[in-house]
């Protein structure tokens, strides 16, 4: 070192310098520009580094690993109820005349997957939420 | 607090499988090979855990964590640095409308993991331990099996050269 801080500023950012070592850097940095310049410029890349979003694992490796239990085979599980509520609404308005709903298949891997993609990019981001329909018979 | 209370595989996956996919996934940018690596990971600390004498489970850890990237990478022959996939920004942000903020913020991530891709290896993986993981600067030492003041080395110099990289 030259009398410049050098490898010291990292150091010094993270906490991992001495007592002494601190002090020389406070000491230089008020002195020298150059050196002034430099750990702005090592703080930016510091702060860059630690904004990144923490990702969370993919839920297949947790499951992979038997951290968690496999929900797949239930999400992919028809929605029988939707069907015969459907049907039963349309019989009830007297219906010969009506077709029953079609049933759209809600594609909750391609929902899941896709938030998955998104949410990696974007930790906050809000889960897609579904509209909420009562079974047949509940009040 | 009780002594010698055994570390359960499941204690070491649910504390610590969210920072090694980070690791992985900041040393690739892939998702895919992360989410591999994770898993190959948690498969070995689950070998290695009935053999692990109380020391230094950080560096015991991370060590095993390096090797098996570095054993990923030799095994698929190619350099550990990889590119983002090109249709990243199409795919994603084309699809998402967000706030301008919002935005801009998952951008300047892009570009942070692209210029971290474009640093040799032993400066990216001291930069991610110790920014990303969180480790300590000894800690670090011991889980790349290098001196203190090489790791001291490779951060200051890995964050020179990103913050090159991003301007």
């Amino acid at each position: 070192m030259t009398g410049h801080v050098g490898e010291l500023a990292s150091a010094y950012l993270d906490g991992e310098t001495t007592a002494e070592e601190s002090a020389k850097v406070v000491a230089h940095v008020a002195e020298c520009a150059s050196c002034r310049d430099e750990l702005a410029d090592l703080h930016a890349a510091r702060s860059a580094l630690r904004g990144l979003p923490v990702l969370e694992m993919p839920v297949s490796v947790m499951v992979d690993m038997g951290l968690v239990p496999d929900v797949v085979p239930l999400r992919r599980r028809p929605i029988a109820w939707v069907a015969a509520a459907a049907a039963s609404v349309a019989i009830f308005i007297g219906g010969a005349t009506l077709a029953a709903p079609e049933t759209v298949g809600i594609p909750l891997d391609d929902v899941s997957s896709q938030y998955e993609q998104q949410v990696r990019i974007d930790p906050g981001l809000t889960p897609p939420v579904g509209v909420v329909t009562e079974p047949e018979g509940a009040q | 607090m009780p002594e010698n209370v055994p570390l359960t595989w499941e204690e070491v996956a649910h504390t610590h499988g969210r920072k090694i996919y980070n690791f992985a996934y900041r040393l690739t940018g892939n998702p895919d090979d992360a989410a591999d690596l994770a898993q190959e990971v948690l498969i070995r600390v689950q070998r290695g855990l009935a053999n692990y004498t109380p020391g230094s489970f950080e560096g015991w850890l991370w060590r095993i964590t390096r090797n098996a990237f570095l054993d990923d990478v030799r095994r698929k022959k190619r350099r550990p640095t990889s590119a983002l996939p090109d249709d990243l920004d199409r795919t994603n942000l084309a699809s998402s409308p967000a706030p301008d903020d919002v935005l801009a913020s998952i951008r300047l991530g892009e570009d942070v993991q692209k210029a971290l891709l474009g640093l040799p290896y032993d400066f990216r993986e001291a930069v991610v331990l110790c920014d990303i993981v969180g480790l300590s600067y000894d800690e670090i030492a011991a889980a790349v099996a290098a001196p203190v003041g090489t790791v001291r080395s490779r951060i200051h110099r890995g964050r020179k050269m990103l913050r090159e990289g991003l301007s």
